[in-house]
C-alpha cells in the first residue's frame, strides 16, 4: 500500500495548520463555554447570548447545562475545577458559594478587568456587590438578585377584611381565621423544611427577626424561631409534611390555589402570574409583602441570587469578562426582570415603568432588597448549611425537640465558625 | 481471540516467521487489559492511598498540601459520623443482602418453574435491575412522599390511616423505606445469578428424588439448595459488596429527608466529604476504610470457597 502519510507530507500538513491557526488567530474567534443550572431557565438567557454574539462577530457562545438544583450543579463544577479543566469559561454560582470558589482559587478577580470599579459598582445594590467580594477583591457579578417575601391571597385577606400580617403572631390568627371560615384542606401558611437551601434562610428569617444572630442560636430567639415553625405545624396551619417540602412544592402548592400564606423567592411571582409550565388559579390575586418580625423588630430576608464568575483556569479571561459586563447591564437587567421576575442588580431599574410593569412589587419592596441579610459567609459555607437545614428539618418532622435540636446546632455550627 | 491465533498457526505450520512464545503471546494478550486495569482501578486506588497521608482542604488552601502520615486515620477512629455511618453501612449490609436472598430466590424459581407465570417473572426480573439506581431511589422517594406519595394514598383510602404518614421524616421509617427499596432493587440481580444456577442443574436429579417419594419442599432443600450453593456464594459476594459500597439511593433518599442521619453510609460520608466541604485528605482516608472492609468481605468469602473445595 501506498502510505499517505510521508514524513514530508507530515510537515507540510502541519505548516499548514499553523499557518491556519495564525489566520484564525487574527480574527480572535473565541468560544465561550458559559455553565448554568437548568433551573436558571437557559431559555431565557440564550436570545441574550444570541444579541451579545451580534455585537461581538468574533465571539461565540455555547451553553453548557447541568443540575436542576445549587448542590448538584455545584458538584458538576467541583469536579471540573478541582481538575483544573479550562474547558469553561464562565459559570453561574449560588450566592453562598463565592467564597468557597475564592478560597478554592476557581474564581478569577474581576478587578483587573474592571478599571473603574467602585464607579462601576455604584450603581448596583450593595448587597449583591458584598456578596461577589471576598477580602476586597471582586469574584462575581450578579447575575440577578433574590430575598424571600411573604406571598398573600389578596382575595382571601379582603373577603375576611384581614390585613396584611406585620407579625408572625398576628400571621397564625389571621391564617386560623381563615382557614377555619374556608374549611376544607386549605393551608394557612406553607413553608419549606426539607433539607435544603431554603430551609437555612427561613430559619435564619425567624431567627433575625426576633433579633437573633447565627453565632448564638441556642438562644431565647433561637427557641423562638424554631418553635414557631414546629407550633405552626402541630397547630394545623401548617401540613402536616411540612418537614418534606421544597421551595418548588410550595410554589405549586400556592400556585394550585391550596394556601393563604407563603414564603417564597422572587421567582414564584412569574409564576403565579401564568407565566409558568404549571396552570395558575391565582393569578391577580395575589400580594407580596415584607416577611413578619416578632415584637418591634425590623423585618428580616435572605440575601439570595446566582453569580456570574468567570473560572480562573480559563483561556478567554478577557473575552469573559466582557461577557460578563454586558449580563449586568442596564437592558439585560430589565430583560431578566420583565421576563422571569428575577430582581435587578442595578437600583434605578426599581423605578423603571417596565419593570413596575410586569412587577408592580418591586418598587415597594426595594428597601427590604437592599437590607438582605447574607448567609454566614465563609468557605466553609456547605458544612454551615447542612447543620441547620438537618436540625430544622428533623425539628419541624418531630423527630427531634426544639432544645435538642438548637443544642446540637449551636455544638457543631460552633466547630465551624470559630 | 486465542483461539482464533493457535488455529491461523497451526494451518501454517511452514510460515518462515518466528513462533512466539505461549508466554509471550499470554502477555501480549493480557496486555490491553492489564493497562486498563492500571490506569482505572490500580492508579486511582494507589493515589487515593497516597493522598490519605496528605492535608488537602481546598477550602484552606492556606494549609497547602503537607504530608502528615496517620493524622487522618487517627482523626477516622475518633469520628462519630464516621462510626455512625460504618455502622448504618453495615446494618443496611446485613438487611439488604438478607432481603435480597429472601426475594431473590423465589423469584428464580417462579421464573424457573414451567407456567404461565415464567415470563411474567422473567420480565418483572429484568425491571428493577436494568433501572438506574438514582432514577430508583427518585422514583420511590416520591412514592414514600407524605403528600403525594401513592403508598400514603393506599393507606389512606384502604382506612389504614387518618393521616399521611410522613415515611421519610420518621427515623424509623425512613430506614424501613430505604431498606424496602434497595432490596427492590437488588432481588433482581440475586433471582438471575440463582436462575443461571437452576438452569445447570439436571431435571434428572429432581425427577429421581420425586420417584424415591420427596415431595416438593423437601426436594428444594434436600437437592436443589445443595447444589445451588455456588450460585448462592457469587451472588452474596457481589451484593455484599456493593451493599457496602451503596451509594445513589441513600444520596437521593437524604436530599429528601434527612432522618438525623440514620441513612447516611460510607459512600454518602466519603462524597459529602470530599465533594461538599472540599476536605481531599480525610476524604481519601474515609475511602481507603471503605475498601478495607470491601477487601474483609472478599477475603471471607475467599476462605468461604477454599473451605468449599477442600
Amino acid at each position: 500500500m501506498n502510505h499517505p502519510f510521508t514524513a514530508r507530507r507530515v510537515v507540510s500538513l502541519l505548516a499548514l495548520t499553523g499557518a491556519l491557526a495564525a489566520a484564525a488567530d487574527a480574527q480572535k474567534t473565541t468560544t465561550l463555554s458559559v455553565f448554568m443550572g437548568s433551573q436558571q431557565r437557559p431559555e431565557i438567557f440564550q436570545p441574550i447570548f444570541d444579541r451579545f454574539t451580534k455585537a461581538n462577530p468574533n465571539v461565540r457562545i455555547r451553553i453548557e447545562t447541568g443540575g436542576a438544583t445549587s448542590e448538584l450543579q455545584n458538584q458538576y463544577l467541583t469536579t471540573v475545577l478541582a481538575a483544573k479543566d479550562p474547558s469553561l469559561d464562565v459559570f453561574l454560582i449560588d450566592v453562598i458559594r463565592t467564597a468557597t470558589f475564592a478560597a478554592a482559587g476557581w474564581a478569577e478577580p474581576l478587578d483587573s478587568y474592571l478599571p473603574s470599579k467602585d464607579t462601576y459598582l455604584k450603581a448596583f445594590l450593595p448587597g449583591a456587590v458584598n456578596a461577589g467580594t471576598v477580602n476586597g477583591k471582586l469574584y462575581g457579578l450578579s447575575a440577578f438578585t433574590d430575598a424571600q417575601f411573604l406571598y398573600y391571597r389578596k382575595d382571601l385577606l379582603d373577603k375576611y377584611k384581614a390585613r396584611v400580617p406585620r407579625t408572625w403572631e398576628e400571621l397564625v390568627q389571621t391564617a386560623t381565621r381563615i382557614q377555619k371560615a374556608e374549611g376544607g384542606n386549605i393551608q394557612g401558611w406553607n413553608f419549606q423544611a426539607a433539607p435544603i437551601e431554603g430551609t437555612v434562610c427561613n430559619f435564619l428569617e425567624l431567627l433575625w427577626a426576633g433579633g437573633g444572630d447565627v453565632k448564638d442560636v441556642d438562644s431565647a430567639q433561637g427557641k423562638q424561631a424554631l418553635g414557631f415553625f414546629v407550633d405552626a405545624v402541630k397547630s394545623k396551619v401548617s401540613p402536616a409534611a411540612s418537614s418534606e417540602i421544597r421551595t418548588d412544592d410550595s410554589r405549586k402548592q400556592f400556585q394550585a390555589g391550596d394556601a393563604v400564606f407563603s414564603n417564597n423567592w422572587s421567582y414564584a411571582w412569574a409564576h403565579f402570574q401564568g407565566n409558568s409550565p404549571d396552570p395558575t388559579k391565582v393569578k391577580g390575586n395575589v400580594g407580596v409583602a415584607p416577611l413578619p418580625v416578632f415584637g418591634k423588630n425590623n423585618t428580616a430576608t435572605c440575601l439570595g441570587g446566582w453569580q456570574w464568575a468567570v473560572n480562573a483556569y480559563s483561556r478567554n479571561k478577557a473575552a469573559s469578562a466582557k461577557l460578563l459586563q454586558f449580563m449586568v447591564s442596564n437592558d439585560v437587567q430589565r430583560e431578566l426582570a420583565v421576563k422571569g421576575a428575577y430582581l435587578p442588580v442595578r437600583r434605578s431599574l426599581y423605578n423603571d415603568n417596565q419593570v413596575l410593569a410586569a412587577n408592580p412589587h418591586f418598587k415597594a419592596l426595594f428597601p427590604v432588597v437592599s437590607n438582605a441579610r447574607p448567609r454566614p459567609v465563609t468557605p466553609a459555607y456547605p458544612r454551615v448549611s447542612e447543620i441547620i437545614r438537618n436540625n430544622v428539618s428533623a425539628a419541624v418532622a418531630g423527630s427531634k425537640s426544639v432544645d435538642a435540636a438548637l443544642k446540637d446546632m449551636q455544638r457543631d455550627l460552633d466547630q465551624v465558625l470559630k | 481471540m486465542s483461539d482464533q491465533t493457535i488455529t491461523t498457526s497451526a494451518r501454517r505450520p511452514a510460515r518462515p516467521r518466528r513462533e512466539i512464545g505461549e508466554g509471550a503471546l499470554a502477555a501480549l494478550l493480557l496486555a490491553p487489559a492489564a493497562l486498563i486495569f492500571g490506569a482505572v482501578l490500580l492508579y486511582p486506588m494507589l493515589s487515593t492511598l497516597w493522598l490519605s497521608f496528605f492535608t488537602q482542604k481546598l477550602t484552606e488552601p492556606w494549609l497547602g498540601t503537607p504530608f502528615v502520615g496517620l493524622k487522618n486515620y487517627a482523626q477516622l477512629v475518633q469520628d462519630p459520623r464516621f462510626l455512625a455511618a460504618l455502622r448504618n453501612t453495615l446494618f443496611f449490609g446485613v438487611l439488604t443482602v438478607g432481603g435480597s436472598f429472601l426475594v431473590g430466590i423465589p423469584m428464580a424459581l417462579l421464573a424457573h418453574a414451567e407456567s404461565r407465570v415464567r415470563w411474567v417473572a422473567r420480565v418483572a426480573m429484568l425491571l428493577p435491575w436494568a433501572m438506574p439506581p438514582v432514577m430508583t431511589g427518585l422514583i420511590f422517594a416520591w412514592m414514600f412522599n407524605a403528600q403525594f406519595g401513592v403508598f400514603n394514598d393506599w393507606l389512606v383510602r384502604l382506612g389504614l390511616s387518618a393521616e399521611p404518614v410522613r415515611w421519610l421524616s420518621t427515623p424509623g421509617l425512613a430506614v424501613a423505606a430505604l431498606v424496602i427499596t434497595i432490596v427492590w432493587k437488588t432481588s433482581s440481580f440475586v433471582a438471575l445469578v440463582v436462575l443461571g444456577g437452576l438452569q445447570g442443574i439436571p431435571r434428572e436429579l429432581s425427577e429421581a428424588a420425586e420417584v424415591d417419594g420427596a415431595t416438593k419442599v423437601q426436594s428444594f432443600f434436600r437437592v436443589t439448595l445443595p447444589l445451588l450453593t455456588p450460585a448462592l456464594a457469587v451472588a452474596f459476594i457481589f451484593r455484599a459488596i456493593s451493599a457496602v459500597q451503596v451509594f445513589d439511593i441513600p444520596y437521593v433518599f437524604i436530599g429528601q429527608a434527612p432522618a438525623q442521619g440514620l441513612l447516611e453510609t460510607l459512600g454518602v460520608y466519603i462524597q459529602k466529604t470530599t465533594i461538599e466541604f472540599l476536605d481531599f485528605g480525610y476524604g481519601a482516608a474515609l475511602s481507603v476504610a471503605l475498601f478495607a472492609v470491601s477487601l474483609g468481605i472478599t477475603a471471607l468469602y475467599v476462605r468461604f470457597v477454599r473451605g468449599d473445595e477442600s
